[in-house]
C-alpha cells in the first residue's frame, strides 16, 4: 500500500520545504538561511549578487536632472507584477495609463514590451533587470542607438507632457527652462501686440501727404 | 526732391541674404510644425503633403543645416562692412543695428507719440523695432542650430553632456520655435506690411529702396543726415520694373499667406487653447 494520506502531505510538504526563503524575501523581510549574510552590510562592497536589496543601497542622485523613479518602498522584485488578477489577458495601459504618450510610441510605434522586455517584467531597480540603470543603456536603449553610454540612459522618455509643479522637484531643469521660454513668449507677445496695436490705430490720425504712386 | 523719388536703403546682398532666410524660416517652419503636430489629424495631413515622416525629418535637418551656413556667412559678411579704422563710430553709430541709449529713448517718444502726449521720434537709419527684429531672429537661430545638433546627434551628445539634457533640448528647441514662428508672422509679417502708411506691402526689402516723401516721415534724422552730408542724391536709384514689383508682391503675398494659415491651423491643438 505504501504511504497513507498523511504520509504522502508529508512528503510534498518535505519537497516544499526549500521554497520557503522566496516566501519571506517577498514580503521584505531578512530572508533566513543561507541568504541571511546578504543583510549584513559588512560585507556589502563584495557581495555579487544575493537578489536581495538592503533599503540603505544610495541610489546616485542626477544634479538638476530628473530624479530617478522611485518605484516603491518595497525592495524590488523579479516579477512586479506577481499577484495581479488577469494580469495575461490586459494591456499595459489599463494600469499604466500615461505612459503610452510619449515620443518613441508616438513617432516611431515603439511598443512597451520592446523596451520593458518580455515577462516577467522586473522591478526597474531589481539587480536583474534589464531596466536598472546599470545597464540600461547596453540591453535597451543600444537596440537601436546604437553605441549609447549609460548617460544616453538618464534621458527621460516618459517624460510628462504637461510641466506640473510635481516637476519642479523631479525634474527641476525642464520645470525652470518651460518657466523662462513661456514667460518669454507670453512677454515678448504681450509687449508687441499692444506695440503694434497702438502703432496701428495712432497711424489713422496721421496727416499724409498725398500718396504718390 | 520730389516724394516719390526712391533712395537705396538695403544693398543686394541684403535683399538676396533675407530671401535665403524667409525660404529656409518657412521651410523648417512648415517642416517642424509637422513633426511637432504628428499625433494630430492635421500634423497627419500635412506630413502626408510634404511625403512622409522620414522625408519631413530630412528636409527640416538638410534645411536647418542651409540656414546655419547661411547665418555664418551673414557673419563674415557682416564684420567685412564694419569700418576698421573707426570700430567704435561703425558699431555704435547711427548706421549700426546695435542697440543704444538713443533707441530705448526713442522707445519712450514713441509712446509717448501713441498717446498723443508727444512728437514722433526722430528716427535714424534703423528703429529700435528693426533692431530688436533682427537681433531676435540673431539669437534664435544659434540656440535653435545648438539644441538641433543636440537632436540629430543624440548619442553624440550624451557622451559630452547628461543625456536628460536632450529632454531640455527638445523643449527649448520646440519653444524657441513657436516664439520665432509666432512673432514672425503676427508682429514681423502683419503690423509690418498692413500699417496704413505700409499697405498693402512694405516692399523696402524686396526693392531695396523707399520713396523719399515715405522715408521723410518714417525715418526723418536718417534722410536730414543723408542731406547734410551731401550723400542723398547718390542715392536715388530707379523704380522697380513692373515685372519685378509684380513677381515680389506675390512671393510676399504667398509668403503672408503660408505663415497665416501655419498659425491659424495649430492654434487648435496648440497649448494655448489647451491650457
Amino acid at each position: 500500500m505504501g504511504l497513507s494520506r498523511v504520509g504522502y502531505s508529508l512528503l510534498i510538504g518535505l519537497g516544499l520545504l526549500p521554497m520557503l526563503p522566496a516566501a519571506f524575501a517577498q514580503q521584505g523581510m531578512a530572508p533566513p538561511g543561507i541568504y541571511a549574510d546578504a543583510a549584513i552590510s559588512r560585507y556589502r562592497d563584495q557581495r555579487l549578487s544575493s537578489a536581495y536589496y538592503d533599503p540603505s543601497d544610495q541610489v546616485p542622485q542626477l544634479r538638476f536632472g530628473p530624479t530617478p523613479q522611485q518605484g516603491s518602498a518595497l525592495p524590488p522584485k523579479l516579477d512586479a507584477h506577481i499577484g495581479i488578477k488577469g494580469y495575461m489577458t490586459r494591456s499595459c495601459t489599463s494600469c499604466h495609463e500615461t505612459t503610452i504618450a510619449n515620443s518613441h510610441n508616438i513617432k516611431s510605434n515603439i511598443t512597451c514590451h520592446q523596451c520593458h522586455g518580455g515577462r516577467p517584467i522586473a522591478s526597474s531597480e531589481h539587480y536583474f533587470s534589464p531596466m536598472n540603470p546599470i545597464r540600461r543603456h547596453a540591453y535597451v536603449c543600444a537596440k537601436c542607438h546604437e553605441g549609447a553610454s549609460a548617460s544616453f540612459a538618464t534621458y527621460v522618455v516618459h517624460q510628462n507632457r504637461e510641466i506640473t509643479s510635481d516637476t519642479r522637484k523631479t525634474f527641476p531643469a525642464l520645470y525652470w527652462s518651460n518657466a523662462f521660454m513661456l514667460a518669454l513668449i507670453v512677454g515678448v507677445m504681450l509687449i508687441f501686440l499692444l506695440h503694434g496695436i497702438a502703432w496701428w490705430i495712432r497711424e489713422w490720425f496721421v496727416k499724409h501727404r498725398d500718396s504718390e504712386d | 526732391m520730389e516724394a516719390s523719388v526712391r533712395i537705396r536703403r538695403f544693398t543686394g546682398i541684403d535683399r538676396l541674404t533675407h530671401i535665403f532666410l524667409i525660404i529656409t524660416f518657412m521651410i523648417l517652419a512648415f517642416t517642424g510644425a509637422a513633426q511637432a503636430f504628428y499625433e494630430t489629424s492635421w500634423g497627419q495631413q500635412l506630413v502626408w503633403f510634404m511625403g512622409g515622416y522620414q522625408q519631413v525629418k530630412s528636409i527640416h535637418i538638410i534645411t536647418g543645416w542651409a540656414m546655419s551656413i547661411g547665418f555664418i556667412v551673414h557673419i563674415v559678411i557682416s564684420l567685412s562692412r564694419i569700418n576698421w579704422r573707426h570700430p567704435w563710430h561703425s558699431l555704435f553709430g547711427p548706421d549700426s543695428l546695435i542697440p543704444t541709449w538713443r533707441d530705448f529713448k526713442e522707445f519712450g517718444q514713441r509712446l509717448m507719440w501713441f498717446t498723443g502726449l508727444g512728437k514722433a521720434p526722430p528716427f535714424e537709419r534703423w528703429t529700435y523695432l528693426e533692431k530688436f527684429d533682427y537681433w531676435a531672429v540673431f539669437w534664435g537661430i544659434p540656440l535653435l542650430f545648438i539644441t538641433g545638433i543636440m537632436l540629430i546627434y543624440p548619442v553624440d551628445t550624451s557622451h559630452l553632456l547628461p543625456g536628460w539634457t536632450l529632454n531640455v533640448a527638445t523643449l527649448l528647441h520646440r519653444a524657441e520655435a513657436v516664439l520665432a514662428i509666432v512673432y514672425i508672422i503676427v508682429i514681423h509679417l502683419l503690423f509690418g506690411h498692413f500699417r496704413r502708411s505700409t499697405f498693402p506691402l512694405n516692399d523696402t526689402m524686396f526693392s531695396g529702396s523707399a520713396p523719399v516723401g515715405h522715408l521723410e516721415d518714417e525715418k526723418p534724422g536718417w534722410v536730414a543726415r543723408l542731406r547734410d552730408e551731401g550723400r542723398l542724391t547718390a542715392l536715388v536709384v530707379a523704380a522697380p520694373a513692373i515685372w519685378f514689383r509684380v513677381l515680389y508682391f506675390v512671393f510676399a503675398y504667398a509668403i503672408i499667406i503660408l505663415g497665416v494659415y501655419l498659425i491659424f491651423s495649430a492654434l487648435p491643438y496648440s497649448n494655448l487653447l489647451h491650457g
